[in-house]
């Protein structure tokens, strides 16, 4: 258990240490200099000299990325090269709404995966299960960007039902049950689409866990006792429950930039929106906390879907 | 053999997309009203864009890049997978742990942000496409690669390989093609992967330039007309979905077929 931690652990920062510098890299390989927003036509060869010096730009690579490092440690983590303002003052308005989106979009995927699985697994064959068939085979076909772009068409311009875009009314006080409720509405679409994207494979391996389970010996033995069909299932289903959660584990990465380019299909004020952003504005600052972040809330899950695999599957628990 | 048929269609849908701009000009403008856009006509079968360019023959068009950056990106995964993965699974030990180590912490990173990141400072390009897609994608495919030549590492032909003592890299090479059955189906999901992948880079703007067209740069100028020329997403974006699974079908029945095979043995 205890080495599992540290294993999780290691690989976590291991993770963030080569986003850190291979973002480093990257941004000191771009064509222009970080000085070029420093300068102005009036000053001299020596001023620019000067203020390379001040930056600490004239130093070896490898120094600056220690330097640099160093004041990250300190909680500084950069000044935006197009908002001016520090790197985590912009970071801090994003990460909720990402949150916020990413969360209940695991939310929906897990609860309707869990849901559609077990319908189709208990009536194999019937139409129900080649109706869900149909529509996760479809799910996996379609990229989430262009059903974000055929709901917004349909559901928000022709019927003008959802809006398409945004995160609250900004007319609204912020805290009121109107404000929440139009978070409710603006959310509702980005949801969709992201849950309709994700559920597909999940759906798929669950019904075939618990196809495969329901053909095990054990569960043999219990229908020979004569259980109910629904009290066998009821067992298959928490065994067949755990290969799901490591999915998801593994599928968060994926669902991660799913919704980052959901976010910037429906102007969803999150990580996502301003990392495309700062990706075309070459704000390198930002993007690079950007990275952080995500590398960081990818290794949290991940930690949390270890540990929800562990309690799940007593097994687990006992072999490491 | 079902899946011939997928082959044959992809086939020809490359073919066609080779062939038409020796007979259409995909980038063949019309700017003779205020604005290109035109709806299904008979002239022009699935309506006309913004710049008043036939979207049949530009999604035709299109079908070449697509198809080839998915193909192409696959091959690089599937390269670099198998050679990291056989390396990790066949040596073992020590190494086995670093290069296990290492996937997971790729597979820890925020693939999207990097490719983005990537993409923008070398500037964006039909082969820097395919490399980052590619490169970004060969870890599960190592996984697979790993786990099963393990396995085959212990089958008996290799006891004889072993046998002879030819040395390891030759033992090494002799695994390989064994190891390289059950990938077939994760080759198929790669491409349908990485067709997806450059959709959405095409659709951010950072994939193939214009006026080459691609299905995701298509998606990505019909946005601003969706609410006036719907068809300009549809005809993409259906190309898009029915290529994929078309080639998913392939893959379910390319593993159907290599499971009879190993039933009837």
């Amino acid at each position: 258990m205890i080495r599992r931690v540290i294993q999780r652990l290691v690989s976590g920062i291991g993770a963030l240490l080569v986003t850190i510098v291979l973002s480093f890299f990257l941004i000191h390989l771009a064509p222009g200099d970080p000085v070029t927003t420093f300068i102005d036509p009036g000053m001299s060869v020596a001023d620019i000299e000067r203020v390379k010096q001040n930056l600490g730009l004239d130093r070896p690579l490898y120094e600056q990325l220690w330097r640099w490092g160093g004041q990250l440690l300190q909680g500084n983590w950069g000044v935006s090269t197009t908002s001016h303002q520090p790197v985590t003052t912009v970071l801090a308005d994003r990460v909720l709404p990402t949150l916020l989106l990413t969360c209940s979009t695991l939310g929906c995927i897990l609860i309707l995966t869990l849901i559609l699985g077990v319908v189709s697994a208990y009536w194999a064959g019937s139409w129900v299960d080649r109706g869900i068939a149909l529509v996760t085979t479809v799910g996996l076909a379609i990229p989430s960007f262009w059903l974000g772009i055929v709901l917004i068409g349909w559901v928000s311009v022709r019927w003008n039902l959802l809006p398409a875009s945004g995160y609250a009314d900004p007319m609204l006080p912020v805290g009121s049950w109107e404000w929440t409720g139009s978070i409710a509405q603006h959310l509702a679409l980005p949801l969709l689409t992201g849950t309709l994207g994700g559920l597909a494979m999940l759906t798929r391996y669950y019904r075939h866990g618990i196809r495969k389970e329901m053909g095990s010996l054990y569960l043999l033995a219990a229908q020979a006792r004569g259980l109910p069909r629904h009290r066998v299932l009821a067992h298959a289903l928490k065994n067949a429950s755990l290969p799901l959660v490591t999915l998801l584990g593994m599928e968060l990465p994926g669902l991660l930039a799913g919704s980052y380019m959901i976010e910037s299909v429906f102007a969803w004020p999150g990580l996502g929106q301003l990392g495309v952003n700062a990706a075309f504005s070459r704000d390198y600052p930002v993007l690079m906390g950007i990275l952080m972040v995500s590398t960081l809330l990818i290794v949290v899950g991940n930690a949390l879907s270890d540990w929800l695999g562990q309690w799940v599957d007593p097994r687990v628990r006992r072999s490491s | 053999m079902k899946w011939w048929w997928g082959l044959v269609w992809l086939g020809m849908l490359m073919l066609v997309s080779c062939v038409i701009p020796l007979g259409f000009d995909p980038n063949d403008m019309n700017l003779s009203q205020w604005s290109g856009l035109s709806g299904p006509s008979w002239s022009h079968w699935l309506g006309t864009d913004d710049l008043g360019r036939d979207v049949g023959i530009r999604v035709l068009d299109a079908s070449k890049v697509s198809l080839g950056v998915g193909i192409l990106s696959m091959l690089i995964s599937v390269s670099v997978g198998t050679l990291v993965g056989s390396i990790s699974g066949y040596v073992g030990g020590r190494t086995d742990g670093i290069i296990q180590w290492v996937l997971d912490v790729l597979m820890g990173l925020p693939t999207l942000f990097i490719i983005l990141m990537i993409q923008a400072v070398l500037g964006p390009s039909l082969y820097t496409v395919i490399g980052v897609i590619g490169l970004s994608s060969w870890m599960p495919v190592a996984r697979l690669i790993r786990v099963e030549m393990i396995r085959v590492k212990q089958a008996p032909y290799m006891l004889a390989v072993r046998a002879r003592g030819m040395g390891r890299i030759t033992e090494w090479k002799h695994a390989i093609p064994a190891a390289l059955i059950p990938i077939r189906l994760s080759a198929m999901l790669g491409v349908s992967q990485a067709i997806l992948a450059e959709s959405v880079l095409g659709f951010l703007g950072l994939g193939v330039q214009p006026p080459q067209a691609s299905w995701g740069s298509m998606l990505q100028n019909s946005v601003d007309y969706m609410g006036v020329a719907p068809w300009m997403g549809i005809a993409p974006g259906v190309m898009i979905v029915s290529t994929i699974l078309i080639i998913n079908a392939m893959g379910d029945a390319m593993q159907e077929g290599s499971r009879r095979q190993i039933v009837s043995e």
